[in-house]
């Protein structure tokens, strides 16, 4: 296709009211997309997970406070196997849960994230689940009866609609 | 059981006294150790539970279980003898054979699939269910593995049980109980998607809104509603944990008298009402017969609502069964009423 042509074509397939009016309803719907998601999340900062086992806290890690000093633990027995110091922002911390069984969870300061990276439990959906990084995601290891919560989660309620 | 619980309760928050929040939490605790019970019990990954010993003890030895599997168990043969044998946790090798199990290795071809001449074995062996016997005796509780075999590729093989089908639906009804003890009339009970125990949604009715199991792909196709509370339900469907060989589709639920996957044209069964552990067996049941047979079965439920989705050809049908008036919504167009049954 020659130049000329080229422009005779983009003369001719020009925006066109029309395909303003599809256009601009497209960016309507995607603004409302947009809009339905992030309206409905939490969107407090994320500042730090709380660690349970048997549902009860064992660890917690605040990321306003940072380093090591953010991290907070509340089990007394030896369960959480802290490090003494750390370099860099990724660290990780032992969470023991019942005799040898255990969840690695990491804590990556720059990115404000925690997940677990590794776990002897039955599943291991504890270590596909996404990290959490801000105020509406948790871990669960059902097998250990781990959670890891965000200090200000929110379940929203559903409305009683159940979808089978 | 392989499959997600969930508790929904509609009260606390982070605006709630931390009494109210310490009520929910102990709630969770109690709920938590009736799962673990009745997963220590039945089972069938864990080789300590009653099912796996169960499974693993000779044919004819009698064994000593736990109080919860003697109680699953009795439900078990209980819808066994409702349902003629559609309903059958005995039907355990034919399940394997599939690919459904914990590896979730799929026949990818024809060839790969069981054949019918070991299959009718399975089904052989699993007809001996009804002969399975349990008794209660000085407040222990024991279960007679029947003393049948069969053998194939030169490997005897005992009855087996898988108690998933209606361990969920018997979970659903001890937290629906535990709820009602613990004063809590606004919450939800949801195990793996399919039994549910509900309360009421703050005083009022629940929505489920049941998704078109042939939704071509479509995102959020939902195809009914049903406006329900302070009831159980139970609701199995071929459009989850299926695989495809050359377009036929080969499905989680079975059918124990030919030890495959159902093929009778009905897509989703579900009842509502009763206890969702005999509901869970009945879903499974009707699926397994087929539309006409499932309605005459259907008729003999008390107390129960009923509804399934079928195929014939190119046509898509819906039943319902004793839905009150504005209880049933179908919402969509692409499903016709079915037969005689109360239509919505």
């Amino acid at each position: 296709m020659s130049l000329k042509k080229v422009e005779i074509v983009k003369t001719e397939k020009g925006f066109k009211l029309p395909d303003l009016m599809v256009y601009g309803v497209i960016l309507l719907l995607v603004a409302a997309l947009f809009i339905a998601i992030f309206a409905t999340r939490n969107k407090d900062p994320f500042q730090g997970v709380q660690v349970y086992v048997n549902n009860t806290a064992v660890m917690s890690y605040n990321f306003n406070k940072g380093g090591l000093s953010g991290l907070e633990v509340i089990a007394k027995d030896g369960s959480v196997e802290a490090p003494e110091s750390i370099s860099g922002s990724v660290f990780t911390v032992k969470v023991r849960t019942g005799g040898e069984a255990y969840n690695i969870i990491e804590i990556n300061q720059s990115a404000r994230s925690v997940r677990v990276i590794e776990a002897d439990c039955s599943s291991h959906d504890c270590v596909y689940t996404p990290a959490i990084k801000d105020n509406n995601g948790i871990i669960f290891c059902s097998p250990h009866r781990l959670r890891i919560i965000p200090f200000n989660f929110e379940v929203e309620d559903d409305g009683g609609n159940q979808l089978i | 059981m392989n499959s997600d619980a969930v508790l929904t309760v509609y009260e606390g928050g982070n605006t709630a006294s931390q009494k109210e929040n310490n009520r929910i939490k102990e709630l969770a605790d109690g709920v938590y150790d009736i799962l673990e019970d009745i997963e220590m019990a039945i089972s069938a990954t864990d080789e300590n539970s009653d099912v796996s010993r169960f499974n693993a003890a000779e044919a004819g030895g009698e064994l000593e279980i736990s109080k919860i599997a003697y109680e699953v168990l009795s439900i078990a043969k209980d819808v066994y003898d409702k349902t003629d044998g559609y309903y059958n946790p005995a039907v355990y090798y034919g399940v394997q054979a599939f690919g459904f199990n914990s590896s979730a290795h799929f026949p990818k071809t024809e060839d790969e699939l069981p054949e019918k001449g070991v299959t009718d074995k399975y089904v052989e062996l699993a007809s001996h269910f009804s002969e399975v016997e349990l008794d209660e005796r000085d407040g222990c509780y024991f279960v007679t593995k029947p003393d049948a075999t069969v053998e194939v590729d030169g490997e005897e093989l005992s009855l087996k049980i898988d108690l998933g089908g209606i361990g969920k639906g018997y979970a659903a009804d001890r937290v629906g109980e535990h709820l009602d003890k613990k004063g809590f009339d606004s919450a939800i009970f949801n195990f793996g998607g399919s039994s549910f125990s509900a309360k009421t949604y703050r005083g009022g009715n629940f929505k489920f809104s049941f998704a078109d199991p042939r939704s071509d792909g479509e995102f959020e196709a939902y195809i009914s509603d049903v406006q329900l509370k302070n009831e159980c339900v139970s609701t199995s469907g071929d459009y989850v944990n299926y695989f495809e060989i050359e377009g036929v589709r080969y499905s989680h639920i079975f059918n124990p008298f030919t030890a495959r996957p159902v093929d009778t044209g009905i897509m989703t069964a579900t009842v509502i009402g009763g206890s969702a552990a005999e509901n869970d067996g009945y879903t499974t049941a009707i699926m397994a017969m087929g539309a006409d047979k499932a309605i005459e079965f259907i008729a003999s439920l008390e107390g129960r609502r009923v509804a399934f989705t079928f195929i014939s050809g190119d046509e898509y049908y819906y039943y319902t069964d004793n839905m009150e008036d504005g209880s049933y919504t179908l919402t969509s167009d692409k499903y016709k009423p079915y037969g005689g049954g109360n239509v919505a």
